[in-house]
């Protein structure tokens, strides 16, 4: 393997982690605090999607300004659902499931109903640059960075900052929180409101570079699960580990075909064979299979195991 | 807790003596929806058992049905035309869809994965099934002669005298020793065979299930989704128990998905999409997880529903002289309409969690097992005026609602 | 000379930096022996590791002669080792007879299960309520069908966790009988802070403190022992004086 080669692997490495990092973080700060599996974040990820797409294709605003105003719009929706509808139901966790899918089914209706069923893209003006003979997308290189600036603010957000503090003693122990003077119900809708947040910034920030479609959440909610399940109990290391390890594994057998199959299609041009390995498709399937095998050598996830041997 | 069943077991007679009659009573288009509700039913019925048995919810119970379905129609494509009947193809698909479910069901229970990873672990092997299945469209994904065909769903390929053929999934074809010929059970104006087969098996699954849950497997279940420590101190191993019913569970969605395919002849991959999964855990979700027949009331309460949204709100074309606001709000309206069953589902979800927490049957059956005296008196005479009424609409257009 | 049935050695378990656990112990078979101790004192979690729901760090358990160290709970039960825990963990929407049935039903199959249900229903004296679903029963009766779940699979080492507790003083004479009733087939070990309770069934008492074991002996010696009265007084005076 030539040196350019060598490179734009670990580069495509990069970008499968990246995206990883970008669908679970939120979703792990709502899990993983609040203990709520939040099935409508496939679409708070959507939402972000398309107020890029409204803010640039009608309202005309520049690029980057839809992708500021897309978490805030979504951190609203969130906090207002966290308000209408979840807050009923803490201590029900089956039923907070159900109900975010149906929220999530809402969803989806309404934006097919304003914008329509199809696929639409958002022009950008960033270009590629070489590496050796390769070229690549320089807006990797800009996802990369945002995905490590996003970790690193909610990193010093929870450390650092009073919301912070009050935010984990009210995950650690809601009833000594409120007893210490925290306004615990408000942590929680501030909480869900910063992951909703969050999911929308990655559904802006990923928007360019993906099909803005109605039933985009769809396909990135289920490689967010893996990914926060698999990470386990702690947030941060926890999505950052398993996203490396299935990022590493998604991108090796999207790049490289295994083996093939030969079957008795009828084919143009002949020979008719199914190549195992070496497309997105499979390197999703490998994802799902590692993931499986993982939490079945771990139950608690990579970090829960860390957790344990300490 | 004996009387509220025994209403059950009471409305399931009362569901079943006009469905006996319906082929005779209405034109055939009625018994193919009736047949697809009660298949929907069943799918529905495996989720009741699970959730409501043992307190695990699956998102998956359309995957198995998928697989049962694209089995089904791979081995009855590659079959049909050698040994003339489906045995194989039925057994094949039930063992495919048993075998996945068992699979996964090893990998949850023994890896000891909690509840809520189950379900999360269940809705990814969906979505990823559907992946695979849309991604199979290339000439080169074929079994046999059986083509997998991606988004346009899958059909036979056979070689006629001047081109390639293509053919159908067949429908349920048997060709027992001591039959002249094969005989395939079709729903069309000539024969209901097919409605009575999806019904037969409806009621022969019931019973069984019924048995099953009333069993030791059942029990246990019942007691690991109140209390599992508990029950595993008793000298349970609650993951094998979990484990059985799983698989059970997977075999009957995998029976539901062969009928699928016999029945419409077709299967693709919205058998693993989104909005089907969503509208299975409505159907439980909304007839009542407590109860076996929950399923079936809930397939048979939104199917109704939707058609009946789609039938109301009409698809009138948008005359070119209408105002901006006009042409809006039609144009608002058809698209509403188009995704009906997407918000109706969604809304349903929200509000049955919300308001009705345990669905519409046991109020209904507490209520018929408290005034059973004239409860029933109430119930029948309501249920044959509906049909009659029904039939009247059908055969003479005599509609009065 | 009766042979020990349970040996426990140099068991421990530890909580982040805390000593939870640290024991040596034998119970011999058809023992009824108590265990005390002040809060926190680790006898409820020593019982979570002896009936399976918690691996140890470290040291062994030994139950009629096998090493169960670490086994699964069910496990540990089949092998005749039955618990009732600290909080009643009764199946609440299962009728009283219901949860006697699946605790029966393990050892005896369906119909002889029926059958040990049904006599059980008698011991406990619950006869009456057998078709009411087990979350209507009040606290005590719970802890009776806790106490016969326990028990009407002829375990032979019964644990229970606090079986009296919140209790008036009748219920806790009906307790008392249950148990005298349970040890004539099988060994006991009972978690209790009411001494009076204790001074009513003991025969031999085991003082855990601080996770280890701080006194061994009859009721009598454990009375006038001076340690046992200061950790008692030190900690949690009015378990000794109750009532």
């Amino acid at each position: 393997m030539s040196l350019d080669t060598a490179v734009i692997m670990v580069l495509e490495i990069l970008n499968s982690i990246t995206i990883l990092v970008l669908l679970a973080l939120g979703l792990a700060l709502i899990f993983g605090m609040m203990r709520i599996v939040n099935l409508a974040q496939g679409e708070f990820f959507t939402v972000g999607a398309f107020t890029v797409l409204a803010s640039t294709r009608y309202a005309h605003l520049p690029l980057w300004l839809g992708m500021l105003l897309a978490p805030l719009v979504v951190a609203g929706l969130g906090i207002a659902i966290e308000r209408a509808i979840i807050r009923r139901l803490y201590g029900r966790p089956l039923d907070v499931m159900l109900a975010t899918w149906g929220v999530s089914l809402l969803l989806i209706g309404l934006i097919t109903v304003t914008f329509g069923a199809v696929t639409q893209g958002i022009p950008f003006a960033l270009g590629n640059f070489s590496v050796g003979r390769y070229q690549y997308p320089e807006y990797r290189i800009v996802m990369t960075t945002v995905a490590a600036g996003l970790m690193l603010s909610v990193y010093l957000l929870f450390r650092y900052t009073a919301f912070g503090r009050r935010a984990r003693a009210t995950i650690a122990n809601p009833d000594m929180a409120s007893a210490a003077g925290i306004n615990t119900p408000r942590m929680f809708m501030l909480t869900f409101g910063l992951g909703a947040g969050l999911a929308g910034a990655a559904g802006a920030i990923m928007a360019p570079i993906v099909g803005v479609v109605p039933t985009m959440g769809v396909l990135y909610i289920a490689r967010a699960f893996i990914t926060v399940v698999v990470g386990g109990p702690i947030v941060l290391l926890g999505t950052l580990s398993s996203a490396s390890a299935l990022g590493l594994i998604e991108a090796l057998i999207s790049r490289f075909p295994l083996f093939t199959i030969a079957t008795a299609g009828h084919c143009t041009p002949p020979p008719c064979e199914i190549s195992i390995g070496g497309s997105a498709f499979f390197g999703q399937i490998a994802l799902l299979i590692f993931a499986i095998l993982l939490l079945r050598l771990l139950p608690q996830g990579i970090s829960g195991f860390w957790r344990q041997r300490q | 807790m004996r009387r509220v069943s025994s209403a059950e077991l009471l409305s399931a007679l009362v569901l079943l003596l006009p469905l006996l009659a319906v082929p005779w009573a209405f034109k055939p288009y009625t018994a193919n929806v009736l047949a697809v509700y009660m298949i929907y039913g069943l799918l529905a019925m495996s989720l009741g058992l699970i959730w409501g048995g043992a307190g695990i919810m699956s998102f998956g119970q359309t995957a198995f049905f998928g697989i049962g379905a694209y089995a089904y129609g791979a081995i009855g494509l590659n079959l049909i035309n050698r040994t003339q009947q489906t045995h194989t193809a039925l057994l094949g698909g039930l063992a495919a869809a048993a075998l996945l479910a068992a699979i996964v069901g090893y990998f949850m229970f023994y890896g000891r994965i909690s509840d809520v990873y189950a379900s999360i672990i269940t809705m990814a092997l969906t979505l990823v099934l559907f992946a695979f299945a849309v991604s199979t469209g290339g000439d080169e994904w074929v079994i046999g002669v059986a083509r997998l065909g991606g988004f346009n769903g899958m059909f036979g390929q056979g070689e006629s005298s001047q081109n390639i053929a293509n053919f159908q999934i067949p429908p349920v074809t048997l060709w027992l020793p001591g039959m002249t010929e094969p005989f395939a059970f079709k729903i069309n104006r000539e024969s209901a065979a097919g409605y009575y087969l999806v019904l037969g098996v409806s009621v022969a699954v019931y019973v069984l299930t019924r048995a099953l849950v009333r069993s030791r497997l059942g029990r246990v279940a019942v007691a690991i989704r109140e209390n599992e420590p508990r029950v595993a101190s008793l000298g349970y191993d609650t993951r094998f128990y979990k484990f059985a019913l799983f698989t059970i569970a997977g075999a009957i969605a995998g029976l539901a998905g062969m009928l699928f395919a016999a029945w419409g002849r077709f299967v693709n991959p919205d058998r693993f999409g989104l909005a089907f999964a969503a509208s299975t855990v409505v159907y439980v979700q909304l007839g009542g997880r407590a109860s076996l027949l929950g399923g079936f009331v809930g397939a048979a309460i939104i199917g109704h529903l939707t058609s009946y949204l789609a039938e109301v709100v009409p698809f009138a074309t948008i005359p070119p002289d209408a105002g901006p606001w006009i042409t809006f709000l039609m144009e608002a309206g058809r698209r509403i309409v188009r995704e009906a069953p997407l918000l109706v589902q969604g809304a349903v979800l929200v509000g049955v969690v919300l308001v009705l927490k345990d669905g519409v049957t046991p109020p209904l059956f507490r209520v018929l097992a408290r005034h059973r005296r004239w409860g029933w008196w109430l119930l029948l005479p309501a249920v044959l005026v509906y049909f009659g009424h029904r039939v009247a609409c059908q055969q003479a257009d005599l509609c009065v609602f | 000379m009766p042979e020990p049935i349970l040996e426990v050695s140099g068991l421990t378990k530890q909580f982040g930096g805390l000593r939870a656990v640290h024991l040596d112990l034998t119970i011999d078979a058809g023992e009824l022996r108590c265990l005390i101790g002040p809060n926190g004192a680790g006898k409820s979690t020593f019982f979570r590791i002896l009936s399976g729901g918690m691996r140890p760090d470290a040291g062994t358990v030994r139950f009629r002669g096998r090493d169960i160290t670490g086994w699964d709970a069910f496990r540990v039960a089949r092998l005749g080792m039955s618990i009732k825990f600290q909080v009643p963990s009764v199946l609440e929407e299962l009728s009283v007879f219901e949860n006697l049935h699946v605790a029966a039903e393990f050892r005896f199959g369906n119909r002889g299960g029926r059958r040990r249900a049904a006599e059980m229903l008698e011991v406990i004296g619950l006869t009456e309520r057998a078709d009411h679903p087990a979350t209507w029963l009040s606290h005590g009766e719970k802890q009776w069908l806790e106490v016969g779940m326990a028990s009407v699979g002829e375990p032979t080492l019964v644990l229970l966790d606090e079986p009296t507790a919140g209790m008036t003083v009748e219920e806790v004479k009906k307790t008392v009988r249950l148990l005298r009733r349970l040890n004539e087939t099988a060994t006991v070990i009972v978690v209790e802070h009411d001494m009076n309770f204790i001074r009513m069934i003991a025969r031999r008492v085991t003082v855990m403190h601080q996770g280890e074991v701080f006194a061994e002996g009859s009721m009598e010696e454990i009375e006038r022992n001076e340690g046992v009265r200061d950790i008692y007084l030190g900690k949690g005076a009015h378990y000794a004086v109750r009532r």
